[in-house]
Formats: C-alpha cells, structure tokens, sequence
C-alpha cells in the first residue's frame, strides 16, 4: 500500500520535468505526464483489489455472438485459476485456447509468455539506426516506453489472451473492460496477446465507462503475433466525457502474421490512442484504422508508429475524424523503414471534417526512410462536407440536415466498412448514424445497457 | 400558369449576370433556352433551382402561385422542380439507392405520404432504372464517382423519372454525350413529358431538339431573352449563327 | 594542321577529364588579398565590425542587442542530420578583399573578375548579354551591384546592403528584422549581430522592375563564416523577380553560411524569389563542406500580394532552410516549389512555412527530393491556418525519389488547421528511381547517367519550370552533375 503510494508519488514528481516544453512544430497537446503532473492527480485512487466489483455486464451487440470475459477498472471478472473461455478448466498455456489472469499461470508459464513481451522494452527502436529528430528528445518513443513501464508497475491483474498454433475461435472474443466508480480514479488496465503460428482470432474490444466517471487510465495492450497468425482487433471507446483515457497497444508481428486494428473513438474527454507495430519478417502485414467523432471540449490524439524492419512488409493507415464544436483532433503518423526493409509498401493518411467554427485537427504525416525499393505514400486532408455535393442532395428535395448526415455517414463508412465481425459494423454503423443525427446524448445514459443501438 | 419570371436581375460576386429576364411557362410545354456560353443560361438554371452563391437583385419568379424566393433549395425540390446538373456531383460513398431513397422519402414526407417501404421502394426503382436503360451495376456505385459523362447524364435522367417533377430544367445535358447517350436521355425526357409537367431544356446546339421539340424557343444573351420564337429559331440560328443575332438586336 | 588537331586532341582530353573527375566544378581558390578579423565571436568583434562599415549608431545598437540574445540562446537541434559541435569561437566573423570596398569597377581586383566570370558571372555592364543586374558578394561584402544607375531611374533601389544602411535609413530601420526579428532562431540571431553584406532591393508603387536582379555570393577566405543578409521591399503593385546563386572553394574544413532573407511585400505586389543553391559540398568521405543554415522569410503584407520561393538546392553539406511566407493580406498567395538534392555525405533538411492569417489566402507547396550515396534529405513543412483565416486554401506535394540503398528520405509535415472553412490538402510519395523507365531510356541509347538525369530532370520539372529562363539551364545542369557516380 506505502509502496504504491511512495511509487505515484514518484511519479508525479518526476512527470513536473518531463511536461513537453516544445513549441510550434514540437508541441504536444495531450501528454499523460501533464495528467501525472496535475495538482489533483495523487488524490486519485489506485484500487489494488477487485472485491466488491460487478463481474458480468451486458453489452448486448444485436445479434452479437462473441465469447464475453468482463474487465472492471483493470480487474478480471470470473473464477481465480480457471480459464475464463471454458470455465470449467484450468488457466494453461496449452493446446486449447485460454483467457486468463496472468497470476493464474505458473511461474513456468508466464516466464513462457513474458519473454516474448521483453526484448522491445530493452530496444524499442530496434530498427532504427540513427536517432531522428523526433527521438532525440522527450517525445513520443521515450515516454511511450516509461508509460508502459509504470502500466506494469502498476497494473494488479493482467488479461492473458493465447491461442495455440493453427487455432481459431469458433466466434469472436469480447473484452468488455467498464470503468466504474464514484471517486477519481488511476487506472492500468493491461492485456498480453499471444497468438502462435497460423492462429487467428476476432477481438471486440470495448471500453465503456459510468457517464459520471472520473477515469485516468493508462492502458495498455502487447500482442505478439506468430508467423501466419491473424489477428483482427477491434477497439471501441465510449466513455464520459471527464475520462481521459490513454491506450497504448503494441504489437510485434512475425512472418506473413496479419494485425488488423481498429481505433473506433466514439465518446471520451480526452482519448490517447498509441499504435506502435513492428514488422519483424518478411510479409508481416498490418493495417490501422482509426475513427474518432469529437464534439463539445473533446480531444483526441492519435499516434501511430510503425517500423518496417523486414523487407516485403506491408502497412495502411487510414485515420478518419469529424469534429463539432470546440473538439480537437491530434493525428501523428511516423512510418519507419530500416535499410533492410526493402520491397516495403506502406500507405497512410488522415482525413479530417470540421464541422464547427471552433473545431481544430492537426496532423503530423511522417515518413522515414532508409530503403530505396519501396512503396510509400501519404495524405492529409482538413476540409469541409462537399457544399457542391450538398446542393445537389437538397437539388433532390433531401433537407440540408439529411444531406450533411448522410455525407457525414459515407464518410465514417470508408472506416466502418473494414471490419470483419459483421453484426458489429452493423451495430456500430447505426451508432455512428446516432451519434450524427445528435441522439448520442440520449445513448450516454444507459451505455451500461446499450441494447445494440436502438436505446 | 407553372412558371412566371419577371424581370429577374441576379449577380454574383458583385458581378451582373442576369438582366432582366423575363419567361412564362405552362403545363405541358417544352421550352428551350439557348444561346452562346457565358450569357446566363446556366445562372438562371441556379437562380431558379435556389443555389446561394447567386444574388437575386431584383425581380419575381412565381411558382404555382408562390413566390419560389420564400422556398429554400430543397422545398423547391419538393415542390416539383427538378434540376439536371451540367456537371452533375460525385458523392463518394453515397449509393444512388440509399441517395435516391432518401430523396424520395422525403419528398413525399413533404407531400405528406409516408415513405415507401424497402420493398417497394426497390421495384419502384427497378421501374425507373428500365426507362433509361440503367444497370444494377450502376445503381450500386457511389453517385456519380468514376461515372462517364454519358452515365452521369443518364443518371440525371434517371432521377428526374425516380422523382417526377411538375417542372424539369435540363442545362446543357445534352453536353458531352455521343449520339447513342443523347438518343436515350432524349427518349427518357419525351418519355416523362406529359401534360401536367413542364421541361425547360437549356442547351447552346440545335442538336438536341432534334429529339427533343421545344414548343417554344428562346435565346438568352447579354442576361437577357432576346428572341422568342418556334422550334423553326432553333433551326435559323443553327444555320445564322449567333452572331446572326445580335446583328438582329442592334437593328432593333 | 598538326597543331589543330594536337589541340583539339588537347580539348578532348580536357573535356574527358572534366567528365570523369565527377567533383565540384566551381571549388577553385581566388588569390585576392583579404582583410580579415580574428578569429571568435564577442561583443568586440560585433562593434569592429559595425565600425569597420561604418554604420550609423542604430546598426550597432541593432547587432548588439542581438548578439545579447544570440549568447542566451542554444543551437536548434531537431533537424535530421549531425555533426560534430561547431566552435563558433573558430571562424572568422569578417573577412574582405582588399581594394574592394564601394569602388568602380575598373578598382576592382582583376582576380575578383576573373572569378566571377569563371563562375559564369560578367560584370561588365558594357557586354551584351541578356541583362541581368548582378550583386556580386565575395565573403563579407558586395564587389559590385550592377545596373543600379539605370534602375535609379524608375525609382528601383539595387545596391548592397552596406549601402542602404547608410544611404536609405528610413526604409532599413523600417523593415529590417521586421520580418525575420533577431530573436527568431540561434542563426537569425548570429547573422544579426554579425551580417557583413548582402543586397537590398526596393522596388516602388506600381513599378514593374525591367530585368532580374540577382545576387551571387561566394566564399573564398578560408576559415571565414559568411553572414549576409538580403532585404527585398516591394512597395504596392510593384513587381519582381530575383535570383540567388552561390559557390565556394574545396576546403576539408566545414564552413558555416548563415544568411537571413527579408521579403515585404505589399498590396497587389509580387515578388519571386529563386535561389540555386550549389555551396561546396564536401567530399564523398563527408569532409569539408559548407553548414548552409539559412532564415529566409517573406510577408504577404497587403490584400492580394503574391510570394513565390523557387530553390535548387544541390551544395552544401548540411542544409537547414525553411523559406516561409505569413499570408497577412485578404487573398494572398504563397509558392513555395524547392528541389533538393543531396548525394554522397550530404544531409539536407528543407521545406517551408505557410501561415495563413488573412481570409482567402491560398497557398501552395511543390517539393520534390531526391536522394542518393549515404545522403539523408528530410522535407519539413509547417502549413498553419490561424482562426481568422476563412476560406484559406493549402495543397502541398511533396515527392521523394531515392537512388541506392543507402540513403534516406524523410518526410516531416504539419499541418494545423484552426478554421473550419479551409480546405488543406497534403499528398506525398516516396519511391525509387523507376527500373522501367531508367531501361527504356537506356534501350533507346541513352547512358545510364543521361538517363538517369533525364528521369530526374523530368521529375523536377514541376520546379524547375518555376525559375527564370536564365536560371533553368544551369539547375538542369547542376541537377546532372550533382547526381554522377549515383548510380551503377
């Protein structure tokens, strides 16, 4: 209990110094250190024990069969020792597939596991070979790693995700992770995924909170993909507005392994999304979707690395973001080729719509690289709904309103249309309706039991 | 009357387009306006149709008895006008179904109706895709993007079937097509003239009304209608020139 | 007979040399007699020098006060290229050739003419050539600025900066460091306190300027900084087009260049800037070369003023320059289309700044890199559209082509939009020099390096078509030379 206490205390102190400082082209709006270094931020609670929590929540998708393991403010729900997909058998790190907590493995096992979660945290950027003008300061890759260092610190319980060689789920697996509480909170969910050769897997990953709640989190997510695995990741967050959420996922893909990650931002005070994915052999492929609908004070900052270290390697970006009324939107792409990642194809861009006199988006597009036979490109826009395209609409007799919906809509499907798990686009795709037509408000309040949109 | 304009004066960017213009048209007629490029022919097609970039500096325009400037873009639209774009707009996206379907809905929504049910709202469609010759294939894309100039055109006609107007102003569809294009979207406006409606067909050739027959034709220059006359004007001024004309009105 | 065809032989041999030394054309030594300072940098030096041009007391209060802020401020150290810490107490801060201070041009040191015109420079007004009013600039001051009697006429002000702070106070103390202030950066600082030379131009209400002006700077002294420093003050409706060229010596030394650039331009004015820029750049081990640390910086004062930067970068062995423009006025425009090309050691970090303040002011940006050797050339580019700025328009392109494996090419966009009905757009690409076509050029005959220069010389072309006829040729040319030995 001291120990935790003396730790954040450290922390705060240590973050006063490293608030980014730049300016102009180097200033960074959203940073955690800032949320560490606030005056309020030790009077936040640390829970150390998951008792008393809810351990099953309802997230009813319409039509949405999915295997459910419930996450409560970083705590597990279900049955110590068991493995949460047949709760009828023990944690292990065997032939069957197996959701955990991590304290459930035997100390064999997670020595197993954690191995392939260790070798970045001693060189990050292992691909890099000189220090570029983005690393050479306190920016993105240094903070990224003390962040992940105190989510491990911090974090009491750890999800584990594994699935042996050639497996494949029957349907998607569910991680509804809710944050709860009537008092200011620190959060450090975190989550390990282990996906062995040729296995595949759909995740839903959602995040919801009590509209009230007054969240920190620092979550964070390591995946490590094997050969010829897939994986199709789908993150949505919809919490309160005063949650400030900051969520670092990290994956490692080896040969041929498919990473298909979806960053769908739907509501949320302020919203970190980091991406960071190392393509480590040949033909690792990985794509990046982010979709974030800001309105009100809302912010969100996404930032997506991705180091191409092998050659054939292959990466899309594609960040899409409406914002309304004073909300503001952060994009920081960096795509990293080594020398030896030739033959790489790496395609990014970011696509912003303001909608309000207010609203603001900001990007930052890079590229670096190192080898010549590659494929790269880039694009941002910031701009508008198409006022030819609307005249034509209202030319038609659809109202203006309509017609800015429904431009606003076909402009979110180009994200929504890349996921996989069907019920959920559908699902997601009449949220997103919501949330345009102005009825999210009304969704806010009973996000504990959405019942598949139509609330 | 369907249509009244009387000394229409717009402008845009400060910029004097329209002069004076002055047009009547009644239920079952077909009326072509032309004239050389850059006189107001397509600014009048805008003003009409609503679109804000253009300043009415004076003048009326009544409409069914109402004055059209009391309407905005899309109540114009839903009470009959139908305007055919000169370059009609690519809406990536957007389907010509779910676009048209919500056109449609809420037209008659406006009209009081309750709106058509997918079922059949689809037959409908199937209904009006056969009339200008328009395949699934192409219902399905994303409204007009990557569409040649010829299928966008047939999709303008396309949607003036779909929505039925009281009153259809066409500028310069007839621009760009092949004969073959102008063969159909011809057929498709002489299918959907009938006597309770009214087409007005802008166009700078004669060759259009070779499908199309205007009962009157009327020539736009300088922002204003200089000549009005029988389809035989169309064919003078094929063979004079305009040139031809404004030697007319400086003899007038 | 025999003789003629001994020297034609002779001619051959030459040209052959020429052809296969691949090495820097222009990195010849000038023996001029050359007055120089001691080496280091501190208040002493700053006033020697302010005394040595003899400026007016304003000058020295202006470059003292920026030395201040120079000995508070640190080196910038976010662009992408390294190299070792520079000790600024080792340079020269003023070095002159002798005889050479606001004479005629008869008192001008042969050698110094003879130098020039080997870099391809006349001075002589009397030769008939395609006119070009020239400012000659050789370490710390102006040699010559041509044609400044017959600009007279329409009003124009060509002459070197030295003359203008004495001869035109009025506008200097106007506009000097109003556009680039002294506290900008460490450089702007540096070059304010110690700026020796550089050209001045004004060009009157609704004058249009008769012919280019251009300025050439060049460093010959060994050991020698060269700060100079360019106003250019376009003055309602007026127009003109200027054009910058620079080279220096072969030296294993690195020598630093730190210049500022100044551009106002007022209501309905235009002004075009082009620069080749072809400093020495080192050798291929990286020795030697000059640190090309530059601030230049133009406003769009007035409603419908127009700002073009066009530059050929392809010297130097670092390259840190961001040609910027503030859109202040009501419908502005900004262009900025820049060529950099870095082959063997060298590091380039260029691109541009458009700020967008006044409403309907439209920007755009070309860039196109190529790279090539063990080079890095990184695009960085700020495109910033401030609350006020309705309806305000950006497209950027910016290309980067890479030749061998070995080097780098680096994109750093940012793009900030803070209204609403803006419209900003950003594309770029990054790819190899095309097999395919380097195949069919070379299946039609071509040389592999003819080819390949003929790909990149197609691949710039956006830019390129931007400079000025006089201008075009040699950046072709320098495009093709700086590339040889890149490929094979």
């Amino acid at each position: 209990m001291q120990n935790t206490k003396d730790m954040l205390q450290q922390w705060a102190a240590s973050a006063k110094s490293r608030i980014p400082t730049g300016r102009g082209m180097f200033a960074q709006h959203i940073s955690l250190w800032k949320e560490l270094a606030a005056n309020d931020f030790l009077q936040r609670k640390t829970p150390l024990s998951g008792n008393g929590l809810p351990q099953e929540f309802r997230c009813d998708i319409k039509d949405l069969d999915t295997h459910r393991v419930s996450v409560c403010n970083g705590f597990v729900a279900g049955q110590a020792g068991r493995n949460l997909l047949f709760p009828d058998k023990d944690a292990a790190l065997g032939n069957a597939p197996c959701v955990c907590r991590l304290q459930d493995l035997s100390p064999a096992e997670r020595e197993r596991l954690q191995a392939f979660f260790q070798a970045e945290e001693a060189e990050p950027e292992s691909g890099k070979i000189r220090l570029t003008a983005d690393f050479a300061k306190p920016g993105r890759g240094a903070d990224t790693l003390q962040f992940v260092r105190l989510n491990r610190e911090l974090a009491p319980e750890t999800l584990v995700v594994y699935l042996p060689a050639g497996c494949h789920l029957d349907k998607p697996l569910q991680i509804v992770n809710l944050c709860l509480g009537n008092e200011p909170l620190f959060l450090q969910p975190h989550y390990l995924m282990l996906l062995e050769k040729g296995a595949s897997l759909s995740l839903v990953h959602c995040t919801d909170s009590h509209p009230q709640a007054d969240i920190l989190a620092n979550a964070l997510t390591e995946i490590h993909l094997q050969a010829e695995a897939r994986l199709e990741y789908i993150q949505m967050q919809n919490v309160g507005d005063r949650c400030k959420i900051f969520h670092h996922i990290q994956a490692n893909l080896q040969a041929g392994a498919h990473l298909n990650l979806h960053r769908m931002t739907l509501n949320g005070g302020i919203t970190q999304n980091n991406t960071e994915i190392n393509l480590l052999e040949p033909k690792a492929h990985a794509e990046v979707f982010g979709l974030y609908l800001q309105d009100r004070e809302q912010k969100t900052d996404n930032q997506v690395k991705i180091n191409h270290v092998a050659p054939q390697t292959y990466s899309r970006e594609l960040f899409k973001g409406v914002m309304d009324d004073s909300a503001q939107a952060y994009f920081k792409g960096h795509v990293f080729v080594s020398p030896q990642a030739q033959q790489t194809e790496a395609y990014q861009s970011c696509r912003n719509l303001l909608v309000s006199p207010k609203a603001q988006a900001y990007a930052k597009p890079y590229l670096e690289i190192y080898a010549d036979d590659v494929q790269c490109n880039h694009g941002v826009t910031v701009g508008q709904l198409d006022e030819d395209a609307l005249f034509y609409m209202r030319c038609r007799g659809i109202s203006a309103e309509s017609a800015r919906r429904l431009l606003m809509r076909a402009y979110a499907d180009e994200i929504l249309k890349e996921i996989g798990v069907e019920e959920l686009r559908l699902w997601l795709t009449s949220l997103v309706k919501k949330r345009f037509s102005g009825q999210l408000q009304a969704c806010q309040d009973c996000i504990l039991s959405c019942t598949g949109g139509e609330c | 009357m369907l249509l009244e304009i009387k000394d229409l004066h717009a402008s845009i960017n400060g910029k004097p387009i329209l002069k004076g213009v002055n047009l009547h048209v009644n239920r079952g007629e077909i009326h072509a306006i032309m004239g050389p490029n850059g006189n107001g022919k397509s600014t009048l097609a805008s003003v009409i149709a609503g679109k804000e970039m253009f300043k009415v500096d004076g003048g009326q325009i009544n409409y069914k008895g109402k004055n059209l400037f009391d309407l905005n873009v899309e109540e114009r639209a839903c009470e009959g006008i139908f305007l055919g774009f000169q370059y009609p707009v690519e809406i990536p996206g957007v389907s010509i179904t779910s676009f048209m379907r919500a056109a449609v809905n809420q037209q008659r929504k406006y009209k009081g109706l309750d709106p058509m049910d997918t079922f059949a709202f689809m037959k409908y469609m199937e209904e009006k895709q056969a009339l200008v010759g328009m395949t699934d294939k192409l219902a399905n894309r994303s409204v007009n993007e990557g569409f040649s100039g010829g299928e966008k055109k047939k999709n303008e006609i396309f949607q003036m079937a779909m929505l039925q107007p009281e009153l259809a102003i066409l500028d310069e569809t007839d621009s760009g097509l092949d004969i073959d294009a102008l063969r159909i979207v011809a057929g498709g406006v002489n299918k959907l003239a009938n006597k309770d409606n009214a087409v007005v067909v802008i166009t700078h050739y004669q060759r259009l009304l070779d499908y199309i027959v205007p009962d009157f034709v009327h020539v736009l220059a300088d922002g204003k209608i200089v000549k009005t006359g029988t389809k035989e004007l169309a064919k003078e001024l094929e063979v004079k020139g305009y040139d031809w004309l404004k030697d007319h009105i400086t003899d007038k | 007979m025999q003789a003629k065809s001994v020297k034609k032989q002779k001619e051959q041999d030459e040209i052959l040399k020429e052809i296969t030394r691949n090495d820097y054309e222009w990195g010849f030594e000038t023996a001029v007699a050359t007055h120089t300072l001691k080496k280091g940098l501190n208040e002493e030096v700053v006033r020697e020098i302010s005394r040595l041009k003899g400026e007016p007391d304003y000058m020295l209060d202006f470059r003292l006060k920026a030395f201040r802020q120079w000995q508070k401020m640190e080196e910038p150290t976010w662009g992408h290229f390294e190299h070792a810490p520079i000790d600024f107490q080792d340079i020269v801060y003023y070095a002159a050739p002798e005889k050479a201070s606001d004479n005629p041009l008869d008192n001008i040191d042969p050698e110094l003419l003879e130098t020039f015109k080997k870099l391809g420079i006349e001075l002589d007004e009397s030769k008939e050539l395609p006119k070009v009013a020239v400012d000659a600039i050789m370490d710390s001051v102006s040699v010559k600025t041509m044609y400044s009697e017959e600009l007279a006429k329409q009003g124009i002000i060509f002459c070197s900066i030295s003359e203008a702070i004495k001869n035109h106070p009025d506008l200097i103390q106007q506009y000097l460091g109003s556009v680039v202030p002294a506290g900008d950066n460490y450089y702007s600082a540096l070059n304010a306190a110690v700026f020796s030379d550089g050209s001045f131009v004004y060009i009157p209400k609704g004058v249009r300027c008769p012919m280019e002006l251009s300025s050439y700077f060049r460093i010959n002294a060994k050991e020698s900084g060269q700060f100079e420093r360019t106003l250019i003050i376009a003055d309602e409706g007026a127009y003109v087009s200027y054009m910058e060229g620079c080279t220096a010596p072969m030296r294993d030394k690195n020598q630093l260049h730190a210049a500022v650039v100044e551009i106002v331009v007022l209501k309905d004015a235009e002004v075009k800037y082009s620069t080749v820029q072809n400093w020495y750049p080192g050798d291929k081990e990286g020795r030697g070369g000059i640190y090309n640390f530059v601030t230049k910086r133009g406003i769009c004062k007035g409603s419908r003023a127009k700002l073009s930067w066009t530059q050929v970068e392809t010297g130097s062995a670092i390259t840190w320059k961001y040609p910027s423009i503030i859109l202040k006025g009501d419908h502005s425009t900004g262009e900025f289309y820049s060529v950099a090309v870095t082959n063997n050691r060298q590091q380039a970090d260029t691109g541009t700044k458009m700020i967008h303040i006044g409403q309907n002011t439209s920007s755009t940006i070309v860039s196109k890199g190529v790279s090539a050797g063990e080079s890095q050339n990184s695009y960085r580019g700020l495109v910033k559209i401030m609350p006020a700025a309705e309806g305000a328009r950006n497209f950027s392109r910016c290309d980067s082509l890479l030749m061998g494996n070995r080097c780098g090419a680096h994109t750093w966009p940012d793009i900030q939009c803070q209204n609403r009905t803006a419209i900003v757009e950003h594309e770029a690409t990054t790819s190899k020099i095309s097999e395919e076509k380097l195949f069919y050029c070379r299946q039609r005959g071509l040389s592999e390096e003819d080819a390949v220069s003929l790909i990149v010389n197609g691949y710039a072309k956006d830019v390129l078509e931007q400079l000025p006829m006089e201008f075009a040729a040699e950046a072709q040319k320098l495009l093709s030379v700086s590339l040889e030995g890149s490929v094979g």
